[in-house]
C-alpha cells in the first residue's frame, strides 16, 4: 500500500537510530559508515529548512498554474463545474505519484505540497458536488466521510502526518453529524458518543501503533492519537459542552448550566491530571505535555465560570506557584529518581540550530523601550512589554 | 523494536561487541528527560508572575508611588546584575557556556528591568529632556555590552532591536510589515543604512572571530530589513527612472547573502536569497512588462513567467541543497 520502498525505509530507520549511538560515543565512526554502506537508501530527503523553501515555491506554481488554467477554461466554461477541480487535484495526483516513484523524494516538500493541494482539491470539489445536489438530509455526514476515506488513503499510501489528522478530525466530525441526526435524544447524549469515539480511536491507534507491521506509520499514528486524546478531552470539557448546548438550543452564551453539570466538571479537573500521572508513569512525553496544555485549558475554563479572585491576583499566586513547584521539581530531581531526570535531553534536532529563542526575546522585547515615543501616554513602558510577548504566544 | 536491530547489527558483524555493551547500557540507563517541560513551566511562572505584578502596580499607582516602583525596578535589576558579576565565567572572544540553568534568565530579566527603569525615568521625570537620542543611545550601548560580555544571545536582540530604535526605526520583521511604516523616505534610507551595518557585523563577526555565533543574529536580521527596505524603496521611487537601482541592490544582496551562505553552509540563508531574489526578479518582471506597453495577453504572460521562474528556483533549491551537503562532513 505505501507508495516508498519499504526497505529503504527500514534501512533510513536503522542508520537513524545509530546516528544518536555515534553522536554518544557508543559507536565508533568507523562502525557507523560501515553500518550506512550496509544500509543503503536512496530517498530525497533534504533538511528542514530546504524542504520548507521548496513546499513554498511549489505551493506558489501550483497556485498561479491553476490560476492560468482557470483563465483558459473562463471562457470555456469549464470552471463552472465541480468536475474542474476534481480533475485539477487528480493531475496533481498524477504527478505526485510520478514525482514520488521516479524522483525518489521522501517529505520533501515538493510531495508534500502536491499532496496536501490535490487533497483540497479533491475535497472541494466533492464538498461543491454535493452542495450543487441540494440535499436536505445528510449532506455534512456525506462529505465528512468521504474526506476521511480520502485521508485515510492518502495516509496509507504516503504516510503523512497531516493527512492523518484530517482522517482522525473528520471522522469526529462524521459521529458528529451522523448522531446529531437521531434528534433530540442524539444531542443529549452527544458528549458521551464523542468520548467513546475518541476514546475508541485511541485504543485503535494505541493497538495499530504497537504493531510492528506499521512502524512505517509511527508519526503519523502518534498524531492521530494526540488527536484523539484532545478529543476525548474536549467531548467533556465543561466549556465545549456549555457552549455547544447554547448553540444546539438556540440560547445565548448567559446559560451557563448544562443537566448533569458536575460530571462535566469532574471530567474537565480529572482528564488532564489524569495525562499528567500517566505520562509519569509511562514515560511518555506526548501524555505528560498534553496533560500540561490541558490542565492549563482545564484553568480557563473554570475562570470562566467562577471568578473568585481578580484577574492580577490571579496571575500573581499562579506564577508564584509555578515558579515554586517548578524551582522544587528541579532541585528535587538534580540526581535522577525513578528513571526521570532534569538533564536535557541527548537528541537534538534541526530547530536548536536556528537559535529560535534568541529570536522570540528579540521578538517579544522588541516594542519595550517605545515609551520614549510617546511621552503623553500612561505607562507605556510597562503595558508595551507585556502585549509584545503576549501575542507570541 | 531497537532491541532487535542492535541485535541483528551485531550478529551482521557490523558492531563489536564493546559497541554492542556500552548501547545495551545506554539502553538499560536511560532516563525519561522533563527537561523541556520544566523550563517552559519556568518560563510560564515568569510570565504570569510579572504580569500579575504589573497589573497590581498598574491599579494601586495612586497609593504606591512612582520612586517606590522606580526603586523596586533598580533593586531588581542591581540585584540581577550583581548575581551575573559574582557567578559568570571569564570573559572569552568564543563562546562561553551559562554557569547554570537559572543564570541566563537572570541575566535576561535584569537587562528587561535596566531598560524600564530608563524609559520609566525619562518618561515620568523626562530625565533627558527631549533628547530622544541620548535616551535610547544609553540603552543601546549598555545592551550590547551585556550581551558580548555575559555572552547571551537573546540580548543581543534587544540590542539590535535598541539600536534600530536610536536610529528611528523599529527592527523585528513583524513591525517592519505590521506598521506599515514606509511612507516616509528619510525611514527607508535610514533602514537601509540599518541593514547594510548590520549585515557589515555579521561580516567582521565572522572575519574578525569574535563570538562568532554571533553572526546568525545580525546576519538574520541584517538580510530581512535590508531586502524590506529595498523593496520599500522600489516601491517608493516607482514612477521615476531610478527604481530599477533599488531592484538592482536587491539582486546585488540576494547574490552576497547567497555566496556566504554557500560558504558558511548555512541553508537558511541561501534559501532566503532564493526567495526574496525571486520577488526582485518577479518585480522586475511586472515592471518590465509594464513599461513596454503591451495590453492582451500581458496577465497570461506574467503568470507564465513566474510559473517557469518558480521551476527553475525549485532545481535551484535541489542543486544548491546538494552542493552544499556534498561538501558537508558526515
Amino acid at each position: 500500500m505505501i507508495i516508498y520502498n519499504k526497505e529503504w525505509l527500514h534501512n533510513m530507520r536503522v542508520v537513524d537510530l545509530v546516528k544518536n549511538d555515534l553522536r554518544q560515543g557508543n559507536i565508533a565512526p568507523q562502525e557507523f559508515n560501515a553500518i550506512r554502506a550496509a544500509h543503503p537508501f536512496y530517498f530525497y530527503v533534504p533538511r528542514l529548512v530546504i524542504r520548507v523553501g521548496l513546499f513554498i515555491l511549489t505551493l506558489i506554481i501550483l497556485s498561479l498554474a491553476s490560476g492560468l488554467l482557470s483563465i483558459f477554461g473562463y471562457s470555456a466554461h469549464i470552471i463552472e463545474s465541480p468536475a474542474y477541480p476534481i480533475v485539477l487535484g487528480a493531475t496533481c495526483y498524477v504527478a505526485l505519484e510520478h514525482l514520488v516513484k521516479n524522483n525518489r523524494y521522501y517529505h520533501s516538500g515538493v510531495d508534500n505540497a502536491l499532496l496536501y493541494y490535490s487533497a483540497c482539491l479533491f475535497g472541494g470539489g466533492f464538498i461543491w458536488m454535493i452542495a450543487k445536489m441540494h440535499l436536505t438530509v445528510a449532506e455534512a455526514p456525506i462529505c465528512t466521510a468521504f474526506i476521511c476515506l480520502l485521508c485515510v488513503y492518502l495516509t496509507l499510501r504516503f504516510a503523512d502526518t497531516l493527512t492523518s489528522l484530517a482522517a482522525c478530525i473528520s471522522f469526529f466530525a462524521f459521529v458528529y453529524f451522523t448522531w446529531a441526526k437521531t434528534g433530540a435524544f442524539g444531542l443529549a447524549t452527544m458528549s458521551f458518543v464523542m468520548m467513546i469515539a475518541a476514546g475508541a480511536t485511541f485504543y485503535l491507534t494505541n493497538r495499530l501503533g504497537k504493531d510492528i507491521r506499521n512502524i512505517n506509520y509511527e508519526t503519523a499514528i502518534s498524531y492521530a492519537k494526540i488527536i484523539s486524546l484532545i478529543t476525548l478531552y474536549a467531548a467533556g470539557n465543561y466549556f465545549v459542552v456549555n457552549r455547544l448546548n447554547n448553540m444546539i438550543n438556540n440560547l445565548d452564551d448567559s446559560h451557563t448550566g448544562i443537566p448533569f453539570g458536575f460530571i462535566f466538571w469532574i471530567w474537565t479537573m480529572i482528564v488532564p491530571l489524569a495525562y499528567i500521572l500517566l505520562g509519569i508513569r509511562k514515560k511518555s512525553s506526548m501524555f505528560l505535555r498534553l496533560g500540561m496544555v490541558l490542565a492549563a485549558a482545564s484553568m480557563a475554563t473554570f475562570r470562566n465560570y467562577y471568578h473568585l479572585l481578580p484577574i492580577e491576583v490571579m496571575l500573581t499566586l499562579a506564577g508564584m506557584i509555578l515558579l515554586a513547584a517548578s524551582y522544587t521539581i528541579i532541585k528535587y530531581l538534580k540526581t535522577p529518581r525513578n528513571g526521570i531526570t532534569y538533564a536535557e535531553p541527548e537528541e537534538r534536532n534541526d530547530m536548536d540550530k536556528l537559535n529560535i529563542e534568541g529570536l522570540i526575546i528579540g521578538q517579544a522585547t522588541s516594542h519595550l523601550p517605545t515609551a520614549h515615543n510617546h511621552p503623553t501616554e500612561r505607562f507605556g513602558g510597562g503595558t508595551g512589554g507585556g502585549g509584545g510577548s503576549s501575542s507570541d504566544f | 523494536m531497537e532491541q532487535n536491530i542492535y541485535t541483528k547489527l551485531h550478529a551482521e558483524g557490523l558492531i563489536s561487541d564493546a559497541s554492542f555493551e556500552k548501547i545495551k547500557q545506554t539502553h538499560a540507563n536511560r532516563l525519561f528527560s522533563v527537561h523541556w517541560e520544566l523550563k517552559t513551566l519556568l518560563y510560564l511562572g515568569v510570565m504570569l508572575l510579572s504580569g500579575g505584578l504589573g497589573t497590581l502596580v498598574y491599579k494601586n499607582i495612586d497609593t504606591i508611588g512612582h520612586q517606590a516602583i522606580l526603586a523596586f525596578i533598580a533593586l531588581i535589576c542591581i540585584g540581577c546584575f550583581s548575581y551575573c558579576f559574582k557567578h559568570k565565567l571569564p570573559f572569552s572572544a568564543t563562546k562561553v557556556k551559562a554557569p547554570n540553568t537559572g543564570f541566563d534568565y537572570v541575566l535576561l530579566l535584569g537587562s528587561i528591568s535596566m531598560v524600564t527603569f530608563l524609559g520609566y525615568l525619562q518618561f515620568k521625570y523626562n530625565v533627558f529632556g527631549n533628547n530622544y537620542g541620548l535616551a535610547t543611545f544609553i540603552p543601546t550601548v549598555a545592551l550590547f555590552f551585556v550581551a558580548y560580555y555575559f555572552d547571551h544571545l537573546g540580548i543581543l536582540s534587544m540590542a539590535i532591536a535598541s539600536l534600530a530604535l536610536w536610529m528611528g526605526v523599529s527592527v523585528t520583521p513583524k513591525t517592519l510589515l505590521a506598521y506599515g511604516t514606509f511612507n516616509n523616505k528619510d525611514i527607508i534610507f535610514t533602514y537601509v543604512i540599518f541593514g547594510v551595518i548590520l549585515l557589515a557585523a555579521a561580516y567582521l563577526t565572522g572575519r574578525l572571530n569574535i563570538k562568532r555565533h554571533f553572526k546568525f543574529s545580525y546576519h538574520h536580521y541584517g538580510v530581512h530589513v535590508t531586502f524590506i527596505a529595498l523593496f520599500a524603496g522600489f516601491f517608493e521611487y516607482n514612477n521615476t527612472g531610478y527604481s530599477f537601482l533599488w531592484l538592482l541592490a536587491a539582486f546585488a544582496l540576494a547574490l552576497y547573502v547567497f555566496m556566504d551562505g554557500f560558504k558558511e553552509h548555512s541553508f537558511y540563508f541561501v534559501l532566503l536569497s532564493i526567495l526574496y531574489g525571486y520577488f526582485a526578479s518577479c518585480c522586475m518582471l511586472v515592471k518590465l512588462v509594464i513599461t513596454t506597453d503591451a495590453r492582451e495577453g500581458t496577465f497570461e504572460l506574467l503568470l507564465m513567467l513566474f510559473i517557469l521562474s518558480a521551476v527553475g528556483l525549485v532545481y535551484l533549491i535541489i542543486y544548491a541543497n546538494k552542493k552544499i551537503k556534498a561538501n558537508d562532513h558526515l
